[in-house]
C-alpha cells in the first residue's frame, strides 16, 4: 500500500498511529517506524516511474523526520506544544535568572572535571545529579500539558534544551576520557 | 511463431521473467560483479574462471584499452599510461589529489575542467572514465553469463564517500551503460551478506578496510530490516597506504632514493607481495628488480611489518570508537564484528579490531567477495524479484551537510548519521533592496570552518521577486536521497515564486562534460546494439527457415500450387534479407513469411489431428 498525499499532512503522531501524548513506548515507536519504512521507502518503488520515486523519497524523508522528533524526548515535548498551538519562540519568555545562573555553575563544574584527580568518577557524579533534575522535569511535563498550562510546559522544554546541550558536552568529555585510557 | 513451435511439457517459459540485476563492487584494487541465482548470491567469474577483476586500466598509444589482468601486467613497464586505484581519485580535485598522494605516476593535464584529467595513451582520461571502463567489462561479463541485457545494477561505494565521490561513481556507471538501481554503502552490503546468511539479529559492527578506503558501520538487524545506526571512516586510508609504507621501508634499507616511476611501481609490487605473504608466514625474503640491472635482496618479518602499519591501524580504531559513540551503543551491546576488505587478512588488523570490540571477529565469508554478494541481494530486491517485505536497508548520511555563513563559518543543516532519505528546509532573506539573486555555498564535513570542510557546490538562486531588503523569505530545501545524493529546491514564500537553482559542483563533471562523454560512449554502445539486433534477427530468420523447410519436406504435399508459390516467394525474400545488414528488413521478411505460411500451418494442424485420431476409437479418449 502506497502513501497518499494526505499522509504528508498528518502530524507525526497520526502518521505513527499513536495517541497525541508525551508518553511513548520506545519499542513500539521503533517497530512502527520500521513498518512504515517497509511500505514507503524508495526501495519499494525502484522499478516505478520517476514521479513515484520522487514521491517515495519525500514520504520516506517525512517518516524519518517524524521518527527523529518522536524518539527524542525534548523534541517530542516541543512538538506536542507546537501541535497545541503554542509557539515557543513567539512567547519570548525568559527563564528565571536562578535557572540560568545554575546552568553557568554546572558548566563551570563540567569544565573543571578534566583537571581533577579522578575525572571519570567526578563526571559520573555530575551526570547522576543532572539526570535527577531532568527526570523531575520530564515527570511534570505531561501533567502541565493535560492542564493546558502551555506556558509552564514551554518553560520545561526550554530548560530541557539547556540540559540536553549539557548532556552532549558530558558525552563528549566522557569520550575523550575513555580515549585517553586506551 | 506461426509455425507451431511448442515447447516440451514443463519447459514453458515463465510469464514474468526475472529481471537481470547485479551487484557490483567497484573496488580500489579489485572489482567484482555478482548476481542472485536460485535464491543465493554468487560472484560471476570471467571466461578463465577469475572472480576478481584488477581495477586497472591501460591506455595504449594505438587507442586500445586494456582492463584487468593484462593491464596489471603492464603496470611496471608502463606506469604513466596504466591507471591504478582510480577510486582514490574519483570525485576529487587535482590539488586534493596532489596533496594526498605524492607518489602517483600520472601526468595531470590542465584543461579547465573541475575534474583532473590524466594524459594516458594517445588521449586524456579522468577517473570517471577509467571507472567506466572497469564497469563496462563487468557489465559485459554479467550479460554473457546471465544471457541477456541487464535491467540494472547496485553499485557499492565506501560509506564515507562524500556527495562528489558518489555522484562521480554514478556518472561512471551511466557512462558504462548501466542503470543504477542504487548506490549502496559497502559495509551495509557486507552486513546483508552476513546477516541473511546467518539469519541473525542484533547489533553488527562492520569493519571494512579495503585497498584505498576505511569504513566502520554499526547496524541493527531485526526481521530483515538492516538499520544503520552510525557510520564513520576515512576515504584515503587502506591497503595502498600499507604498501607505500613497506615500499618506503625497502628504500630506506638500501639508502636508495627511488625517483623512477617504474622502479617505484616495482617496489610497490614487491611490497604487496610481501604484505600478502606475511599474513600467513612469519618472515619473507624480498627480491626486488628495480630495473637497469639493479636488484635488491633482503628480509622482512611480520613484527617489522606490524610496527610499520600499526599507526594506520590505530587510526582505524579511533574512527571505530567515534562510530560507536554516535551509534549510542556500548561495546558490550555489539553482537557480531564482521571483517570486510582484503586488508583485514592482516592478522594484526583482526586482532586489534577484535580486541577493541571485545569479541572474535567474523571472517567466514571471503572478505574480497562479501560486498559484491550483499549488493547482488539488494539488486535482486530492487529489480522487483523479491519484495522489500523480506529485506529493507535503512542507511544514513556519513557527513554533515551545511552552508557557508558570515565569516566563513558552517551552519549545519543535516547532521551526520541522519537516516536517509532526508529533507531539511532553511529560510534565507535578501541583504539589499531589490536583490533578485543570491549565492549559497554548500559544504560537507564536521568542522566549524568552511575551509576545513569539503566544498560540494555553489548554488545561485535567481528570479527572486524584487522586494525591500529582508522582506523576501526564500525557503531552500536540501534533500539527500537513498543514494546519499544531494538535490536542492528553492521557493520564495511571500510570493510563492519558485526561484531557480543553478548548481555548480565544486568537484565533479559539469552536465556538458557528462553529456559529451555519454555521447561518445553512446556512439560505441549504439554500434554494439545495432550489431546485436542484427545478429538476433539473423538467428530468428534462421530458425524460421529451418522450421519451414522441415515442414515443407514432411507435408509439402498438403499445399496447392498458389499457396506454394506464395510461400516460396516470401522465403526467397527472407533469404535475401538475411544476407543484408538491416535488422528491420529481416524482421519484416520473417513476418511476411509467417503470414504466407498461415494456411500451411492450418493444413498441418488438421493433418496432424487426423493422423493422431486415425486408428483410435473415440472411447479411447
Amino acid at each position: 500500500m502506497l502513501m497518499k498525499e494526505a499522509d504528508l499532512k498528518k502530524n507525526y503522531f497520526e502518521l505513527f498511529e499513536l495517541p497525541l501524548q508525551f508518553e511513548v513506548e520506545e519499542r513500539e515507536l521503533a517497530d512502527r517506524y520500521k513498518n512504515l519504512q517497509r511500505r514507503l521507502h524508495p526501495d519499494t518503488v525502484a522499478t516505478a516511474d520517476d514521479r513515484q520515486k520522487r514521491f517515495a523519497v519525500q514520504t520516506a524523508a517525512y517518516v524519518n523526520e517524524a521518527y527523529r522528533i518522536l524518539s527524542n524526548p525534548v523534541d517530542r515535548a516541543g512538538y506536542l506544544l507546537q501541535q497545541a498551538g503554542y509557539k515557543p519562540d513567539a512567547a519570548d519568555r525568559q527563564l528565571t535568572p536562578e535557572f540560568l545562573m545554575r546552568q553557568i555553575q554546572l558548566r563551570e563544574e563540567l569544565e573543571a572535571i578534566p583537571g581533577t584527580e579522578n575525572p571519570r568518577e567526578c563526571l559520573l557524579e555530575l551526570r547522576e545529579r543532572i539526570d535527577r533534575e531532568i527526570d523531575a522535569l520530564y515527570g511534570s511535563f505531561p501533567e502541565r500539558m493535560r492542564r493546558g498550562d502551555y506556558t509552564a510546559a514551554g518553560d520545561i522544554v526550554r530548560k530541557l534544551q539547556f540540559f540536553q546541550r549539557l548532556q552532549d558536552e558530558m558525552d563528549e568529555l566522557q569520550f575523550e576520557l575513555e580515549e585517553e585510557l586506551d | 511463431m506461426a509455425l507451431l513451435q511448442i515447447s516440451e511439457p514443463g519447459q514453458t517459459p515463465k510469464p514474468h521473467a526475472r529481471r537481470l540485476a547485479v551487484g557490483i563492487d567497484l573496488g580500489t584494487t579489485h572489482s567484482l560483479v555478482a548476481a542472485v541465482r536460485d535464491g543465493a548470491p554468487w560472484v560471476i567469474p570471467d571466461a578463465e574462471g577469475r572472480r576478481l577483476l584488477p581495477s586497472i586500466v591501460r591506455y595504449g598509444m594505438d587507442g586500445n584499452t586494456e582492463v584487468g589482468v593484462n593491464a596489471r601486467a603492464a603496470a611496471i613497464s608502463d606506469p604513466v599510461n596504466t591507471i591504478i586505484s582510480a577510486k582514490r581519485l574519483i570525485g576529487r580535485g587535482v590539488e586534493d589529489i596532489r596533496e594526498r598522494y605524492q607518489h602517483l605516476p600520472y601526468d595531470f593535464a590542465d584543461n579547465g575542467s573541475m575534474v583532473p584529467v590524466m594524459r594516458a595513451g594517445n588521449r586524456t582520461v579522468n577517473a570517471v572514465e577509467v571507472s567506466a571502463e572497469i564497469l563496462r567489462v563487468l557489465r559485459k561479463r554479467a550479460e554473457a553469463a546471465l544471457g541477456g541485457e541487464l535491467y540494472g545494477a547496485v553499485i557499492t561505494v565506501p560509506a564515507y564517500f562524500d556527495d562528489a565521490q558518489r555522484q562521480a561513481t554514478k556518472d561512471a556507471a551511466r557512462l558504462a551503460g548501466l542503470n543504477v538501481l542504487r548506490l549502496l554503502n559497502e559495509p551495509t552490503a557486507a552486513a546483508v551478506a552476513y546477516g541473511l546468511d546467518r539469519g541473525a539479529g542484533g547489533h553488527i559492527a562492520v569493519y571494512d578496510l579495503g585497498g584505498g578506503t576505511f569504513d566502520i558501520s554499526i547496524l541493527s538487524l531485526e526481521r530483515g530490516v538492516f538499520q544503520v545506526l552510525a557510520t564513520a571512516g576515512d576515504t584515503a586510508l587502506g591497503g595502498d597506504d600499507f604498501d607505500g609504507l613497506i615500499a618506503d621501508w625497502i628504500s630506506r634499507q638500501d639508502g636508495m632514493e627511488v625517483k623512477d616511476r617504474s622502479a617505484r611501481r616495482a617496489l610497490i609490487e614487491a611490497a604487496i607481495d610481501a604484505k600478502e605473504r606475511l599474513s600467513t608466514e612469519m618472515a619473507v625474503e624480498l627480491n626486488v628488480d628495480l630495473g637497469a640491472g639493479k636488484i635488491w635482496k633482503g628480509n622482512l618479518d611480520r613484527r617489522t611489518l606490524e610496527e610499520l602499519v600499526k599507526p594506520l591501524i590505530d587510526r582505524t580504531l579511533k574512527i571505530c570508537q567515534r562510530a560507536l559513540r554516535d551509534s549510542g551503543l556500548e561495546k558490550a551491546e555489539i553482537d557480531e564484528v564482521v571483517m570486510v576488505g582484503g586488508s583485514t587478512r592482516i592478522p594484526l588488523v583482526r586482532e586489534k579490531a577484535g580486541r577493541l570490540f571485545g569479541r572474535a571477529v567474523l571472517t567466514d565469508i571471503d572478505p574480497d567477495q562479501v560486498v559484491a554478494l550483499g549488493a547482488a541481494v539488494q539488486a535482486d530486491v530492487l529489480a522487483g524479484n523479491k519484495t522489500a517485505d523480506e529485506m529493507l536497508l535503512l542507511d544514513v548520511t556519513p557527513l554533515s551537510l551545511g552552508i557557508e555563513t558570515m565569516g566563513g563559518l558552517v551552519e549545519k543543516i543535516i547532521p551526520r548519521n541522519s537516516a536517509l532519505p532526508i529533507s531539511r528546509a532553511q529560510e534565507f532573506t535578501t541583504f539589499k533592496d531589490g536583490q533578485t539573486a543570491m549565492a549559497i555555498h554548500v559544504v560537507q564535513g564536521e568542522r566549524e570552518m568552511v575551509s576545513a570542510c569539503r566544498s560540494l557546490a555553489r548554488f545561485e538562486l535567481r528570479n527572486i521577486p524584487p522586494m525591500l531588503a529582508g522582506a523576501a523569505r526564500i525557503r531552500v530545501t536540501f534533500q539527500v536521497d537513498a543514494d546519499g545524493l544531494l538535490s536542492v529546491a528553492a521557493e520564495e514564500l511571500t510570493t510563492g515564486v519558485a526561484t531557480s537553482v543553478q548548481v555548480k559542483p565544486s568537484f565533479g563533471l559539469s552536465d556538458a562534460e557528462i553529456s559529451d562523454m555519454l555521447e561518445a560512449s553512446v556512439r560505441n554502445a549504439a554500434a554494439d546494439q545495432a550489431d546485436r539486433r542484427l545478429q538476433e534477427q539473423k538467428v530468428a530468420a534462421e530458425r524460421v527457415l529451418t522450421a519451414l523447410d522441415t515442414a515443407l519436406r514432411q507435408d509439402g504435399a498438403l499445399l496447392d500450387q498458389q499457396e506454394r508459390v506464395a510461400i516460396d516467394e516470401a522465403r526467397a525474400i527472407l533469404l535475401a534479407a538475411k544476407e543484408g545488414a538491416d535488422p528491420a528488413a529481416i524482421r519484416q521478411a520473417v513476418k511476411s513469411l509467417e503470414a504466407a505460411s498461415e494456411s500451411f500451418v492450418m493444413h498441418r494442424m488438421n493433418a496432424g489431428i487426423r493422423r493422431a485420431v486415425a486408428g483410435h476409437r473415440i472411447d479411447e479418449y
